[in-house]
């Protein structure tokens, strides 16, 4: 069952004298527990279609369902609401919040949601394991490597239980090293937890770990290729 | 946790938070100790209007401020004595025979007040003797002496144990004259009233104008200046054929120096936190502007934008708090420490003294200035920040995220 579905999404920028098409009739849908790449040159769109599926950007023309509910009908507000409970996101320079520690970056999301602070504490410790950093919670982000800030970032994403997580480019700054352990874990998270990946890449580390590859060229899908699952 | 990343925000740039500190607390510094040496020179002021000459409540007959003649005596004076000092938070209370005249020496003469006091009575209520920098207050026991001001004994051309000649009306309207032999000379800080006035024995004042055991004045001192009031209006309640009134009534001129200073002062430090504003708003927005691409994340990841304005007014708060704090305890040490050393203006004793101030001031700031200030610092900072919090909100997180 998809829990994201665009439905003719176009996106033109018209800042400057000639507009410029970012995407042109996207229709892609998404399932739950899959581990998508969405892959494709430098300015093919692929952090356009990340925003829009975020609900960061908004289509000029289209619609989007995420998890059931229909994005246009949600006001600013209320969107930023619905990444709060329901998507989590991985950016490829992490953008933890630098004045708090590992554990404080991953609650932060729980507190926003409102949770208690017993379970706060147990979800943490549950995700920082799972990232393999519980000996590092109470590091400043200053303290961490880069690919250790990005398996905080992870961990961040998934402490409001989203029904995905999109993650832009989230290996392009890390060594090899770093980014096979970190795509280890996100394996390791969607076989597990059936949590449900989508990224923006160009990384080939990334392409060869993907289930799924989504090509863009030029703001449209070129190729749609489901491969073999590994077991 | 919100208060937690405030603060732990308002430290990250610390030379900018210093900075923006150091200029509230220096500010505030200022302003605190410029309103306190004000003040000091209000209330010294008014204090020594009040402990030297005026006393807290005075008691006359109805029409004596209006005519001040000799025969609008106070009826029933002894037991309106005797009731004022019935009325709880009256400390003591002074009878005084008061009449106009003039005073003349060898050399010249002049208009003045003639004062008939119990010199023992008096000490109670105001502070004249402590002011004496010549002879004795208590006139040595004797009918025909007399404590003068010293400027007043100055422009005679006499000094102490001269002789001076008072002429005055009787009760009759007879012009009566005395001669009188100076026992003391005093100093208070103002020259009108030391040129102008003159204290002798009461009783024989008395038997000069034929005034007998008539009084025109009862100088009351209340226990707590706080109270004074409503000892004043316990005292009107049994002398409904009197009039009662406190040194707010009699001098107005001193209760508007006192309102004036007040309200100056107001505006001064409003001033000051009004410019102080326009710097919290520069470094909250720097700051704002520096964080552009975390309030992109933040909004991203489910801050709403409320939650990220009032992140923005906590650290504009803290941030502003912290300076004003510091700010207010380096005003109040100072004060304290001028207040207990005084400012001596010695220098230009002539012309404050023409004005009634006092040579040396005590700055002193009461305790509702501070909490004004820092209510006022609190509103500052919150208005300081809302234009940056506002940008910071209305950002678009799309593009946000992507700034670098």
């Amino acid at each position: 069952m998809p829990v994201i579905q665009l439905q003719g999404v176009h996106r033109v920028y018209d800042h400057s004298a000639v507009p410029v098409h970012a995407l042109s009739d996207v229709t892609l849908d998404i399932d739950a527990g899959e581990f998508t790449a969405i892959v494709g040159p430098s300015g093919s769109g692929k952090t356009t279609l990340l925003n829009i599926i975020g609900g960061l950007d908004q289509p000029t023309e289209g619609t989007i369902t995420l998890a059931d509910t229909d994005l246009a009908t949600l006001s600013r507000g209320e969107r930023v609401e619905f990444r709060l409970q329901h998507i989590g996101f991985v950016f490829q320079a992490y953008n933890l919040i630098p004045v708090l520690t590992a554990e404080e970056n991953v609650e932060f999301i729980l507190l926003l949601q409102g949770r208690p602070r017993g379970e706060r504490r147990r979800v943490v410790t549950d995700l920082l394991e799972a990232v393999g950093l519980a000996d590092k919670a109470a590091s400043t982000v200053n303290q961490l490597s880069g690919g250790q800030q990005q398996r905080v970032a992870v961990a961040r994403a998934l402490a409001s239980g989203p029904a995905f997580v999109l993650a832009d480019e989230p290996t392009a700054n890390l060594d090899s090293g770093s980014a096979s352990m970190l795509l280890d874990i996100m394996e390791r998270l969607n076989v597990e937890r059936h949590t449900t990946f989508v990224f923006s890449t160009h990384d080939p580390r990334v392409v060869d770990r993907a289930r799924r590859v989504v090509r863009l060229v030029d703001g449209a899908v070129a190729e749609d290729v489901v491969r073999p699952s590994p077991s | 946790m919100m208060l937690q990343i405030a603060w732990r925000n308002v430290l990250r740039n610390r030379k900018r938070s210093a900075i923006i500190m150091a200029a509230i607390m220096f500010g505030l510094w200022g302003g605190l100790v410029a309103s306190g040496v004000s003040f000091g020179f209000s209330y010294d002021t008014v204090s020594s209007a009040i402990e030297t000459r005026l006393s807290h409540i005075q008691i006359h007959a109805p029409t004596y401020r209006d005519n001040r003649s000799i025969r609008d005596t106070l009826r029933g004076a002894r037991k309106a004595e005797a009731h004022a000092l019935r009325v709880p938070g009256v400390a003591a209370v002074t009878a005084r025979l008061v009449v106009e005249g003039m005073a003349a020496s060898a050399e010249t003469s002049t208009g003045i007040s003639i004062l008939g006091v119990d010199a023992a009575a008096e000490t109670t209520v105001t502070t004249l003797h402590e002011e004496l920098v010549e002879g004795s207050f208590d006139f040595g026991g004797r009918r025909n002496r007399i404590v003068v001001g010293r400027d007043l004994a100055t422009r005679l051309g006499v000094r102490l144990g001269s002789k001076i000649v008072l002429t005055t009306q009787d009760m009759q309207g007879t012009i009566v004259g005395a001669s009188y032999r100076i026992s003391g000379l005093f100093r208070t800080d103002s020259k009108t009233f030391d040129e102008t006035t003159v204290l002798v024995d009461r009783g024989g004042l008395a038997r000069l104008v034929g005034a007998g055991e008539s009084l025109h004045e009862l100088a009351v001192l209340v226990e707590d200046p706080r109270s004074l009031d409503s000892v004043a209006t316990g005292i009107r309640a049994g002398l409904p054929g009197a009039s009662v009134e406190t040194w707010k009534e009699i001098a107005p001129e001193l209760n508007w120096i006192n309102a004036y200073t007040e309200v100056y002062l107001e505006i001064f430090l409003g001033i000051i936190v009004l410019a102080l504003l326009f710097g919290i708003t520069n470094t909250m927005l720097m700051s704002v502007l520096d964080r552009i691409r975390e309030f992109g994340v933040l909004s991203a990841i489910g801050m709403r934008g409320r939650r990220v304005f009032v992140m923005i007014l906590l650290e504009s708060l803290l941030l502003s708090l912290a300076g004003a704090v510091l700010g207010m305890a380096a005003g109040w040490g100072t004060v304290a420490y001028l207040q207990s050393v005084g400012i001596d203006l010695s220098a230009f004793a002539d012309g404050m003294r023409q004005w009634g101030y006092s040579e040396v001031s005590h700055p002193v700031l009461p305790g509702w200035m501070y909490v004004e200030v820092l209510l006022a610092m609190m509103v500052a900072a919150l208005l300081g920040a809302m234009y940056p919090a506002w940008k910071a909100i209305r950002l678009d997180p799309a593009r946000a995220i992507q700034t670098y």
